[in-house]
């Protein structure tokens, strides 16, 4: 078994990093787990233009390449490494991960983050891989010159949408409602780019192609006419937005009806003295960068001060 | 007990691709060697994960002894369900 560790931070975008960074420096000796997508959204995020401290705007990934090379620089150990199983009964709280270890710590903080929501589809989880994505960072280039679908209306998928004109020859954004969620100036760029065409109302009820292997077309719904259509195309991107990766702490935690943990108010600490959420995993409000970083620092300070009231 | 190896793994993946990361990640963790395959700036990307796994137009694309497994996706499930260093390690 291994060593009692103070903190062990679970996941690595900006809540997890920035708790990693005031845990580190409050000589919390905190250990990070990246989690199955290492440095979490913001690394299939292109231009991340309204994170404070980057006037030319940063590329996801490099801000998150950034904010890890500050957690080791205060001698955060980082381990490649996915939460599997916790047990938060007793403490100290025991987490077993995917590379076979056990690791038992006083203080757990928990920023998992969340992951793309898909439209939960048999055909699309057929063609996965095949036509459907939900990284247009990752494999937008596999649609160059060809027709391709994006399925959502807030800002990721207006930032997709554009991204994917470098590539394809033509994007129709698949948006559920009459308007779009989006900020002002993401809608503008849309708006002003001659290969985004929005189809508004518009749902998937079907991705075509099964037989053939790969995306042939979708059928559609307006939802305002109830009109039933097949449209042809070469790819579905997924841009609707993400639901909480809390999944570890249903039996052990409080979630919210939208699978968010539940925190105390103006705190981050959850049921479990000693456990605290941050980030996407339990904020359902805001879902920013920068106000991720600033529950993970809460966390981190609010770890610190459980171990001083406890020792 | 140190495993020896007994398959070869070869993982095609681009810059800046996060599902790549996971994989190479796992991989790493896992102690496996692995072949990177670079596709960053190949505008035969395409037709290169084509021909190996037809219909496939994503990265990552993995393979055990030549064979194509899938994606990030597929690599995980085939860990979690144990098959992944029961089939590559002696």
């Amino acid at each position: 078994m291994s060593e009692v560790l103070k903190t062990l931070i679970v996941g690595s975008g900006p809540a997890g990093y920035t708790a990693a960074i005031y845990a580190a420096r409050a000589n919390l000796q905190p250990v990070l787990l990246k989690g199955m997508q290492p440095g979490g959204q913001l690394t299939i995020t292109n231009d991340v233009e309204n994170y404070p401290g980057f006037p030319e705007g940063i590329m996801g990934p490099l801000m998150m390449e950034a904010f890890e090379k500050q957690a080791a620089r205060f001698d955060t150990v980082i381990h490649a490494d996915t939460a599997t199983e916790v047990d938060l009964s007793e403490s100290p709280f025991r987490v077993e991960t995917n590379l076979g270890k056990t690791l038992l710590t006083k203080t757990l903080i928990i920023s998992t983050g969340a992951s793309a929501r898909y439209l939960g589809l048999e055909s699309e989880t057929q063609l996965q891989g095949r036509g459907v994505s939900a990284c247009a960072t990752c494999d937008g280039f596999f649609f160059r010159d060809k027709d391709v679908c994006l399925v959502g209306g807030g800002d990721t998928a207006c930032e997709e949408a554009v991204y994917l004109t470098h590539h394809a020859s033509q994007v129709h954004m698949l948006v559920r409602r009459d308007v779009f969620r989006a900020s002002k100036i993401m809608q503008e760029r849309v708006f002003a780019n001659p290969k985004i065409e929005v189809q508004w109302n518009t749902e998937v009820r079907e991705v075509l192609g099964v037989d053939e292997g790969h995306v042939t077309g979708l059928r559609l719904e307006n939802n305002k006419t109830g009109e039933i259509f097949e449209q042809k195309t070469d790819g579905l991107f997924l841009a609707m937005g993400h639901t909480p990766n809390t999944e570890l702490f249903v039996d052990s935690l409080d979630l919210d009806d939208n699978k968010y943990l539940r925190t105390a108010a103006d705190s981050t600490a959850t049921k479990v003295p000693g456990v605290f959420a941050c980030g996407d995993c339990q904020d359902s409000v805001y879902r920013q960068a920068v106000t991720a970083a600033g529950t993970g620092c809460m966390a981190a300070i609010e770890a610190e001060r459980f171990l001083e009231a406890s020792s | 007990m140190n495993k020896e190896q007994r398959s070869k793994v070869q993982i095609y993946t681009i810059e800046g691709c996060p599902f790549c990361m996971a994989s190479l990640e796992l991989l790493h963790g896992l102690g496996i060697e692995h072949e990177v395959i670079d596709l960053s700036g190949r505008m035969d990307r395409r037709e290169v994960v084509s021909a190996i796994l037809p219909g496939h137009h994503s990265v990552p694309l993995i393979l055990i002894d030549g064979k194509p497994i899938g994606g990030n996706s597929e690599l995980q499930s085939m860990h979690a369900a144990g098959k992944l260093t029961e089939q590559v390690f002696a």
